[in-house]
């Protein structure tokens, strides 16, 4: 589902991909492509992914692939979406607990647009956490 | 390498750090406190220690000290023994109410760059600075736009002559300045290769993208921080908007002259209205986020807006939306998010 958004299939990639980008945020999803979690998530990626490339550029990576990051940021969900801007990694309040990742699938693509506008106008802003629109936590509570 | 070290921090490192930042207050009270006579910074802490300190043990109520001759070292075979020399040590610090002994205070402040500082003089700078703010201020009032404004506009007007339609300013001091810009895969580069050999950079070019730059930096310098992402659009948007509060602004002074003009005025107006709303929505400035509102979160509830984000964050900050309300961006598709998780100010 996801031919059109590139990906990046080493750590020196995914360093560059970060650090390369001056002014708009990097939405980097971590899993594989063969996930139905990912799937899903992808196709919001692949759907928001025109709609946002002002501000925000998606990659993809293979966590298998690349397992660089998987102890760092311990990626052990099967689909997690980070967002770094100008080589920092942003956090974001989602109402959950955590606030490094979504590691959800989100199929709203305007739910996904709206994360990736609050979080590239916060880091623009300087701030290194940012509110999500919406609170996940009730749809998420066990 | 080193950007790669930064970004390896793991996550319960960074909360860690934050933590700190409570403990890092510590060592500034410490330092205020040795200001103590400058600034007479009083807080409760303080006084305490005032009422203890201020009682100071005489050397009579002193028990147990060694009335040597002159509390040198006696050694008792291969060793020294120091006696408790009362002189010297209330020479050095004092005793007080509880038996607590003191050192003095000022031998250990060793601040260099604090003891170095002179207070007077910097009062004096700060004082002068103070009048020149209040100086340009007054001037501001004066002379209105004519002196600070209007240069800015003209700068602007002029970073037009250099840029091409649909470029940013970096853009365009990319293309002056020949591309030097890291490409990012082969395929880029290659085509950077084939092109740079076409457009060779001419001293020309290049003197443009000196005086872009300069002009840049003047706005830059001003506190117009985001000049650099400006677009061609923005900034010829900015100019025509810029001349339409002008012709307002002098169709107001008129009024004070004439009242009939406000007729005239008025008509104007809705034709500018007229025109603004058939070429957009409604007077709404592209580049601006405007909100729509609603109290409750049903499909049927009334929806009040749209606003400017200035505005949604003002009643915010005024507790109009004490309960939250329901918010969505226009254009924005259907989501209503609570304005409770929604940060206006990073919108203005």
């Amino acid at each position: 589902m996801s031919y059109m958004l590139s990906h990046l299939h080493n750590g020196w990639q995914v360093d560059q991909a970060i650090l390369g980008e001056e002014d708009r945020v990097v939405v980097i999803r971590f899993g594989h492509d063969w996930d139905p979690t990912c799937m899903k998530m992808d196709e919001t990626l692949y759907r928001i992914c025109d709609k946002v490339k002002n501000y925000a550029v998606v990659y993809l990576v293979d966590i298998t692939e690349v397992p660089d990051f998987n102890k760092m940021y311990e990626l052990y969900d099967p689909c997690t979406m980070m967002y770094f801007f100008r080589n920092k990694h942003i956090m974001i309040d989602l109402g959950t607990g955590n606030n490094n990742k979504i590691n959800w699938p989100i199929d709203d693509e305007q739910e996904v647009i709206d994360i990736v506008e609050t979080v590239y106008r916060g880091a623009r802003k300087g701030r290194g956490l940012v509110v999500s629109p919406k609170d996940y936590s009730t749809k998420y509570r066990y | 390498m080193a950007e790669k070290m930064k970004r390896n921090v793991s996550f319960a490192k960074q909360e860690e750090q934050g933590d700190g930042i409570g403990d890092a207050g510590l060592p500034e009270t410490k330092r205020i406190k040795t200001f103590k006579e400058k600034h007479s910074l009083d807080s409760d802490e303080e006084d305490k220690v005032d009422e203890t300190a201020t009682y100071r043990m005489n050397e009579e109520e002193i028990e147990g000290a060694e009335d040597d001759d002159d509390g040198t070292a006696e050694s008792d075979d291969d060793i020294k023994i120091t006696p408790f020399n009362l002189k010297q040590e209330m020479s050095e610090g004092y005793f007080d109410k509880d038996g607590n002994y003191h050192e003095k205070k000022d031998d250990d402040v060793h601040d260099e760059w604090l003891e170095n500082i002179d207070w007077e003089r910097l009062e004096e700078e700060n004082a002068m600075k103070k009048q020149a703010e209040k100086g340009d201020e007054a001037d501001d009032e004066d002379e209105g736009d004519a002196k600070v404004v209007r240069p800015e506009l003209e700068v602007m007007r002029e970073m037009l002559g250099f840029m091409k339609e649909g470029e940013s300013v970096t853009k365009a001091m990319q293309r002056l300045g020949g591309g030097k810009r890291k490409t990012g895969s082969a395929a880029q580069r290659k085509a950077k290769k084939d092109s740079d050999s076409s457009s060779e950079v001419t001293a020309e070019s290049k003197a443009d993208m000196l005086k872009l730059t300069d002009l840049v930096d003047e706005l830059v310098a001003r506190g117009q921080f985001d000049m650099y992402q400006y677009t061609y659009e923005k900034i010829q948007h900015k100019l025509t908007q810029d001349e339409e509060a002008q012709a307002a602004k002098k169709d107001a002074e008129f009024d004070m002259f004439a009242e009939d003009v406000d007729k005239k005025k008025l008509t104007t107006n809705t034709n500018k209205q007229d025109e603004s709303s058939g070429t957009g929505k409604d007077e709404m400035d592209p580049d601006k986020v405007y909100w729509e509102y609603k109290w409750e979160n049903k499909d049927d509830a009334d929806i009040y807006g749209p606003y400017q984000s200035e505005q949604m964050e003002n009643w915010t900050n005024q507790d109009y939306f004490q309960d939250g309300v329901w918010v969505r961006k226009v254009g924005s598709g259907q989501n209503f998010y609570t304005s409770k998780r929604i940060d206006f100010s990073l919108y203005v």
